[in-house]
This record gives C-alpha cells, structure tokens and sequence, in this order.
C-alpha cells in the first residue's frame, strides 16, 4: 500500500484545536469531494460521508480537533495568560511556538528563570513581542485559539514525527478506507464521522452520533506508545500494528466487536496488538453512551509523545490500520451481535 | 429590581429550590406561559408563538450553594456538610437560616481569647448553634438532612447590589424579564435545579424540550482585588455582560458569540469576555442535547460568589438583558423565514 | 428579649459608643436618676441612698469590638480591628461602614473557581483584607475617609432560648444596668447606688480607669460558654447559671455573700477562677484610687468577639434580678467601706 505523506502533511499542519477545526474540515471535504463523494457537515462542523445501505448502521469515527490554547487574560507588560484547550503537559509548552487563529505567532514561557520547579499552567505565559497590553489586546483578544505549530518530517525505520497525529492519524486512516471500500459491494450502512471537539466535551461524537443514531461504532484513534522506558507498563509498542483497544477510561469495549477484529486479523494476518490503557478516553466511550446504548469499540495507533508538539508514529502501524479496518468492515461485521 | 433582591433572599440550596420555583411562577402568571416542571424540580417557562419550528431555549439555575445538617450533638450543636463549592474559609461566625421551619442559627467560633494558631477552620470542625442547649432541644426544631443557607439579606449600596445567591438568582430574573416580552417564535426558560453540584437539573430539562439556539445565563466569577494583580479578574463589574468563548465544559458557539459581539458593537452595548476558563456552565449540555444546538453562555459579573454575600452591578444586569433580547430578535427573524410565523 | 435587640441595633465600637450612648442617658433620665457623662463619654446614673455611709457601683462596659478603616485602595477599603478580633472569621461577613452616609459592605472572598491548589490550607493574612462598598473609586473617596469606624451588621434575633447579634459583649451587661434603672426608679435603698455604663472596655479598660467616687464595685462582663475548640476548666454551661469570679482581685467576701443571695432566691451561679490579673475593668476598679472590693459576674456567652454572638436570654433578666436582690439584702448595706473588715 502507498503512503499518502503529501494528504497526511496537510492534514497535521492544519490549524485546529478543539472549538476551531474549520481549516481541517475544508481539508477533509475537498478530499472526499475529490472522490466523487458528497460529504455533509453538521451545525457543530462534524463532517460526514456514508456508503452503503442497509444492514446494519455502523458508524466510524475519527475526530478532527487538535489540543490547543486559549486566550484567558493580557497582563501590563501585553504578555498573555492561557488557558489549556484539552490536555496539556504544562512542562511540555516551555520554548515551544505557538500559532494563533489571527496567524500570528508567540512563544510559550514560564515565570520562574528555569530552576528546577514543577511547572503550572498558572506561571506559563505567551509572549508575543507585544510591546505593552493595549498592543495585545488589539491582535490576541481574549477566546483567541492558539495551537503548537510543527511541520511532518519523516525520521528513520518508516516513522513519522508531526504534531497533532492525535487524531488526524485517525482522519488519514478514515479516508483511506473511504478510498478502499467506496467502489466495493457493501452489506452494511457505513457512516464516516470526522468529529469535533473530542479533545474538550467529546461534543462532536455526542451530538452526531445522536442524530445518526448507529448500531455500532468504531473509533479510530491514539493510544500511548509505552516502549521507551525502561520499566514497561502498557502493552503497546511501536510498529507492533494496529492496538485493538480492550479498555481504557471510558469504555470496555463490546466483546463480540473485539473478537471479531482479533479474527479478522489473525484470519488475514494482520499484525495486530491489545490494548489496556488505564487512563485516557475516545469518541468511542462518548457513542457507546447513546441513546440505549452502542456497542462500540476503537482501533488505536500507537504514538509516542502524545498531546506534545512532536509525536512519533510508525507508517506500518498505518497501513495495518487501514487493512484491518477495510477486511473487518467488508466482512460478517454486520452479523455478530 | 425589587423582584431581584427577593430572588436572592429565597431560600433554595441544591435539592430544595421549590420555594425559588413557586416565586418565578408567581412573577409570571400574568405572561402567558405554561409551565411544567420536571420530576426533579426544574420549572420550565414555555412562551408558545405563532412560528412553529422550534426556536430559543433559555437556562438559568435556580439553586444555591449551601449546607445539610450532619449530626445534632448532645450539646445541641449542629454539624454540617458543604452544598456545591465554599471556601471553609469563609464559614466561622456566619448567620444561616436552616430547614423548612426557617431556623436562625450562626456557625460557631471559638473567642478569640482562647483560639490559638493561624490556621484555617476546617468545616468539619465548625458546629451550627440555634439557640438550643441540648439534642432533645434542637431535635424539636431541626433534622438531620435538613437543609440551610447563609442569612444575608439583599440590599442595594451605591448602583450595586448586594445579595447571598446572586449565583444565579440574577440569571433567573433576567430570564424572567425575557419572558416577559412578546416573541413569534418559541422562546423555552427552563429555571433548574441542582447546577451546583453537578450540574443535573439541566440533564433532565431539556429532555423536556427542543430548540434550535441556546442561551445559558449565569452570575459569573470576578475577582478584582488590588492585592492580586498576577490573578486574572475574571470579569469586571460595570463593563457589561461576559461573553464566555469557553469554559471547562464548553466552547462558546463560534457564531452566537460572533453574533453577540456585533449586536453589541451596532446598539453601544458594553461587553466583555470572561477570562478564565473554570467552572462548567450549562452550556455543555444545551450544546450536546440530542442532536445539538448552537449554545454559549452570558454572564451577569458578581465579585465573591459562593460567599455570604456577592455584589453585581444594576447596570449590567439591564445590559445583559437588551444584548441578550436583541440577539434573540435577529435569531427571531431568522427562524421565521425558515418555519413561517 | 425585644430590648436587647433593640440595643444590638445600634453601634458602640469602642472609642464611638455615641450613638448607644445617647439611648442609655434618655433611660437614666426616664428613670429619674442623677445623671453625668463624663468627658469620654461614661454614663453614669445615680441613685441616692438613705443611708449616704456606702456607695455601690454597678458598672458594664458598653463597647463592642469593631474595625477601622485604615487606607482607601482603589474601590476598596483596607481595615485593622479595635479590640481583639479573629481575622479568620472576617472573610464574607457584612459591615455597616459610618462615613458620611452609613454604608452595607462585604470583605472580599475569593470564588472557590478561581482558588489555586493548597491556597485553603493557609488562612487569609489579614493584608489582604478588603471591605466591598459597591461604590466605585469617586463615591468611596467622598463618602469615606481614613479612621472611619466599620462595625459588623448582623440583624438582632432570638432562636430557642438565645438571643443572637452582634456585640452582645457586653451591651447585654449595659441592659442589666438599665433594668437596674427601671428597678431604682421604683424602690428607695439604704446605700447610694452608681450605674455606670464605661467606654473603650475591648481597648483596654480604659474607661474603667478614669475616677469615680465609690466603695464598692460589682463589674458585669462576658465570658465565655464553652463550645467546640474551647478547654473545659475556663469555659461554662450557660445552663448552669451566671458566673461568680474567685481570684486576687475580687472580693472573697462580698462574692460569698451574693452567691447566698442567689441561691436563696433559685438564681443558679456557678464560679469561674481568674487566677491572674487581666485587662478588664473588674481589674481597674480593684487598683483605683485606694483599692476597692469588687465583685465579677458574667454571662457565659457563644463566639465571643465574632460577627454574630449568642447569649442565654434568661441570663440577662437573672443578673437584673440578682443585683436588685443584693442591693436591698446585702449586710453591708448601710456601712462605710472603712467599716468592711476583711476581704
């Protein structure tokens, strides 16, 4: 399978954290467009596309949003104080540029002249040049959205570092099985989401997936990447192929749909790993809540540094992703619960 | 402004708001509303107009943060649990008002002849007395479970007001004000209850209900004192309704605060944004309720909620109502051309 | 216990005791005692006796603890105390400021939203204390100037048995003497009796220090109840009755004798140990001029020095009751002091 860098370099440069995701939304809908498909976006800017009809109504879900920064007060000297837009390692902004809605940059600092203290978010500020307050208020008023701004550079052994593979790894996984399966003979309804705001309420999953009111869902998403350290905790390695998620903070994953990715894989072989994160959450947690409830499940790509300026992940990994999803999604799926 | 100030004397901690909701109801029997409330207490206000789509749902919640009687000891004392968020710094030597039967009583405090160290009270340290020497004495009078609030009693000083439960009693009378006015389309105020603690009442109102735009009204964080200049401020009072691009459950929808700011802008009304992102407002729910709805909240400024007592400014208050009647009359235009009326 | 709200109505922050002042002269005169202000502002009442050999003072200190304004910064004032107050208890409580027009005010508390992690571990300095008007910057500066006094506002009421306001300590003693005045308007005595209402008591005792002619002195105070946070051996039941202070300073004798007089007429007493000299008036009035007996009683009293204290209601009426008691049965009635014998 090709790798698509020229799409996935776009996709990640884009500007959109959680609130803001207009640019990335353009992105995804000139290129479904482009597949001869009819794209639609919802009020909160949730970008669908189906294919198929009838059996069962599965929905798949990556979301578009980035982690980001706002805005939150202009001190005297124009230096402004920012309130994190999903999680952020405070540690992690110090040094690091950040790019506004306005296009205007700024550079994240810290209050303390770099001792060995544990940064908060309350003695990060962003610096940009302005000379005194009035100055910043002028370009950066309060509600403006910042994100990191990093271009996707290939690194050794077929990985990849860029910011914002969380989730627009999962946006390039989604289209590319658009790609794969748009011409083949379909059982079952697939309708493709790429949400908003999962980062921050999981608003996008919640609202769409209540209006298209699914049999099942999928989510295609990040997990932690624990082959670093030392001392391992999660089962997760890079090029270990795609992480079948078992459970993580917010969801255990319907067993029938679990099963039935580890067969197809195993069946095809298709790397694949497991996956027990005990922290963190996707839209798959939000969609299993709806209405009288979703079995849901999410297909996640290991990714080392995540919600950090440089995240790494493995092109294998990917396109692993995209088969699996393309031979479950064309087999018995519709027939297992 | 009368109807405010009564507003905030009510009594109506989280879980008891009945007597907030029965002086709203009183207030706007002559609006032609109907009214339904909801099987946790939550009133909702519906103005039906001539437009039949559905139209512009309004939220303000109706309770207070407060306390529930613990334990009655031996000595008559009361201990007492926290209702939603205060500060135990606040607590010593405060008047209460406790249960059904209005019970006066005050947090007690040890003189400070005795008292040694500078430390905080803790609340679990802290006893209610009401003027009763032993259990059998206070038993007659209050129960464990029973309910309690601060006992302020608003006033007016200077072009301010002053009052215990401004949080959000003063989303609830600008909500009343709206209703109050005459509208084409459906205009919902749903008044909720137990936003305190976890923002519930508003969970299961608008299961109740359907709107295409939403507003939540709330009295909002400020905090503009000289000795901490580093602590943004969060709004400031006299310089007009905040609007919040985000809170920590929400973000503002982008085009209401757009639509906000120029209706603001265009009729001279002063606003400003809220400049800190804590605190969760109803918002995330009028967003996320089925299939979603454009939502953000407006804010009335009140310097030291969650205290005895906070102060906003008359001002603001008339301002956020016409900021908020005219954006909802262009919404209004809107959503006839779209479903007649 | 309508009078007593009545007095905790009005102000009397130590140093500005005018406006009670005035209130507990009309009841003097009413009662048609020979009445004196001294220049810093004592009240005094007096009653002729028959006998004219012995002079009884009957004094209660009618000043509460208060606040002042210190500086004006920006919208907002910054304040110290007269007298001994709790810092810790003055976040969000209500004042009245008396500047050119009376004002409602607040002392400033930060929202718990915007609170950081660990700032409620510490307690708020008293720098950074501020009291809310409501006015802006102008309005406050025309309004209010440096060294006007803040007293705290609790509206007066009665829960149970007790009756809540502020400074009950001691303008429930101040209510004691004007019983005594209704008392004296109706009954003739043998000894010449003194009520004397004394000023700036919380700063110091100094009120009681300036002269007076007199033999005898019984001091009417607060004291404190015993309740969470307090030891057992310096607090009391309000149940179990006034308290009779034994120490050096008092008068074994003269305190002996009004227990029995009590006890006689079932008004319950308890004693109370004050080992060490302290402050208060009593203590003045031992020391003064040639040396005085003196008796203390007090009323056990809830959150003393607080915004919003709390006292026994009965206990008033049973101090009132008891003092008239000693005046009408004491032996000594009717003697020089120089005839007393032993302490």
């Amino acid at each position: 399978m090709s790798f698509d860098t020229a799409l996935l370099k776009k996709l990640t440069e884009a500007f959109g954290p959680s609130g803001r995701e207009g640019d990335v939304e353009s992105i995804v809908t000139e290129h479904l467009k482009s597949l001869k498909l009819a794209p639609k976006k919802d009020q909160n800017g949730n970008v669908s596309v189906t294919l198929g009809k009838g059996g069962k109504k599965i929905m798949l879900a990556a979301h578009m949003d980035e982690v980001g920064v706002m805005v939150s007060y202009i001190d005297e000297k124009g230096f402004l104080k920012i309130s994190p837009v999903g999680f952020i390692y405070p540690e992690q902004l110090l040094g690091n540029r950040v790019l506004f809605d306005n296009g205007k940059w700024g550079v994240f600092s810290f209050e303390k002249t770099m001792p060995k203290v544990k940064v908060d978010m309350d003695s990060v500020f962003v610096d940009v040049g302005a000379k005194d307050r009035a100055r910043a208020e002028k370009d950066f008023p309060v509600g403006t959205f910042g994100v990191f701004h990093r271009e996707l550079t290939e690194l050794e052994g077929g990985r990849m570092l860029a910011k914002a593979f969380d989730d627009r790894i999962g946006v390039y996984i989604l289209i590319k099985t658009i790609e794969a399966l748009k011409d083949r003979e379909l059982k079952n309804t697939l309708h493709f989401t790429f949400t908003v705001q999962e980062e921050f309420s999981g608003l996008g999953a919640q609202t769409s997936g209540y209006a298209f009111a699914p049999d099942m869902a999928i989510a295609v998403d990040v997990t932690d990447s624990d082959d670093t350290r030392e001392k391992v905790h999660l089962n997760m390695v890079l090029d270990g192929g795609p992480a079948v998620k078992v459970m993580d903070s917010s969801l255990i994953s319907h067993p029938a749909l679990k099963n039935y990715f580890i067969g197809v894989a195993t069946e095809k072989k298709i790397p694949f790993q497991l996956e027990v994160l005990p922290f963190g959450g996707t839209d798959a947690g939000t969609l299993s809540l709806l209405h009288k409830g979703v079995p849901a499940i999410c297909i996640s790509i290991p990714t080392r540094y995540i919600h950090t300026p440089s995240e790494i992940i493995s092109k294998d990994d990917v396109n692993n992703s995209v088969r699996l999803l393309e031979e479950a999604l064309i087999g018995k799926i519709g027939e297992i619960i | 402004m009368k109807f405010a100030l009564e507003l905030s004397d009510e009594f109506g901690p989280s879980g008891q708001e009945e007597r907030v909701a029965a002086l709203i109801k009183k207030e706007l029997s002559g609006a032609s509303l109907s009214f339904v409330s909801d099987p946790l207490g939550s009133l909702i206000a519906e103005k039906i107009g001539r437009s039949k789509g559905p139209g512009i749902i309004l939220s303000a919640h109706m309770d207070e943060v407060g306390f529930m009687i613990s334990h009655i000891h031996e000595d008559g004392t009361l201990s007492f649990r926290i209702i939603g968020g205060i500060d135990k710094r606040v607590l010593p030597g405060k008047t209460v008002v406790i249960g059904d039967g209005r019970v006066k009583g005050v947090i007690m405090v040890p003189p400070v002849h005795l008292s040694k160290g500078d430390d905080p009270y803790e609340a679990e340290d802290l006893r209610m007395f009401i003027g009763a020497g032993c259990l059998e004495e206070a038993s007659e009078r209050v129960g464990v479970g029973d309910c309690a609030v601060f006992a302020t009693k608003a006033c007016r000083t200077g072009e301010r007001l002053m009052g215990k439960a401004w949080d959000d009693r003063i989303g609830c009378f600008v909500l009343t004000e709206i209703l109050k006015k005459n509208w084409d389309i459906n205009i919902t105020g749903i008044f909720t209850v137990q936003e305190e603690v976890g923002l519930r009442g508003i969970q299961t109102a608008l299961h109740h209900v359907k709107g295409e735009f939403g507003f939540a009204v709330e009295g909002t964080t400020s905090y503009e004192i000289p000795a901490e200049p580093e602590v943004s401020p969060s709004t400031w009072l006299s310089k007009g309704p905040a609007i919040t691009a985000m809170d920590r459950a929400s973000i503002g929808s982008p085009s209401l605060k757009k639509l906000l700011e120029e209706v603001a802008k265009k009729g001279n009304i002063p606003f400003q944004y809220k400049k800190t992102a804590t605190g969760g407002t109803e918002t995330k729910f009028l967003q996320q309720n089925r299939t979603g709805m454009q939502a953000i909240c407006l804010s009335v400024p009140v310097r030291y909620i969650h205290s005895p007592a906070g102060i906003c400014s008359e001002d603001d208050v008339k301002n956020t109502v016409l900021l908020l009647e005219k954006t909802m009359r262009l919404l209004e235009a809107k959503l006839k051309k779209v479903y007649g009326g | 216990m309508e009078p007593l709200q009545d007095i905790l109505k009005k102000t009397s922050v130590s140093g500005h005791e005018g406006e009670l002042g005035s209130f507990i002269m009309e009841s003097f005169k009413k009662c048609r005692l020979k009445t004196e202000t001294s220049k810093c502002g004592n009240i005094i009442g007096v009653k002729k006796g028959s006998s004219d050999k012995r002079k009884v003072l009957i004094d209660a200190h009618y000043d509460q603890v208060g606040l002042i304004v210190k500086k004006i910064d920006g919208p907002f004032l910054r304040i110290k105390n007269i007298g001994g107050i709790d810092y810790r208890v003055l976040p969000g409580s209500e004042v009245r400021v008396y500047g050119k027009k009376v004002l409602r005010g607040i002392f400033a508390a930060k929202p718990p939203h915007l609170l950081r992690k660990g700032e409620t571990d510490k307690a708020i300095s008293s720098d950074d204390l501020l009291v809310d008007t409501g006015l802006d910057e102008k309005e406050l500066k025309d309004n209010v100037s440096p060294g006007d006094i803040v007293a705290y506002n609790v509206e007066p009421f009665t829960s149970g048995k007790y009756t809540f306001g502020s400074g009950i300590d001691n303008r429930a003693g101040a209510l004691v003497l004007l019983k005594l005045a209704e008392f004296l308007r109706d009954h003739e005595v043998r000894d010449t009796v003194v009520l004397r209402t004394t000023v700036m008591e919380e700063t110091g005792g100094r009120g009681a220090a300036m002269e007076e002619d007199f033999d005898i002195a019984v001091v009417i105070d607060a004291t404190f109840a015993k309740q969470q946070g307090t030891k057992d051996d310096c607090v009391f039941n309000p149940d179990d009755g006034i308290t009779l202070s034994y120490g050096p300073n008092y008068s074994r004798r003269l305190t002996k004798e009004i227990e029995e007089i009590a006890k006689k007429h079932g008004i319950k007493t308890q004693r109370e140990v004050e080992e060490s000299v302290r402050g208060t008036n009593a203590f003045r009035y031992a020391v003064l001029s040639g040396g005085h007996e003196v008796i203390g009683i007090s009323y056990p009293m809830y959150n003393m020095h607080a915004p919003c204290e709390a006292v026994k209601s009965s206990l008033v009426d049973n101090m009132a009751d008891m003092l008239m008691h000693f005046i009408i049965e004491s032996s000594d009635a009717g003697r020089h002091k120089t005839e007393g014998g032993t302490r």
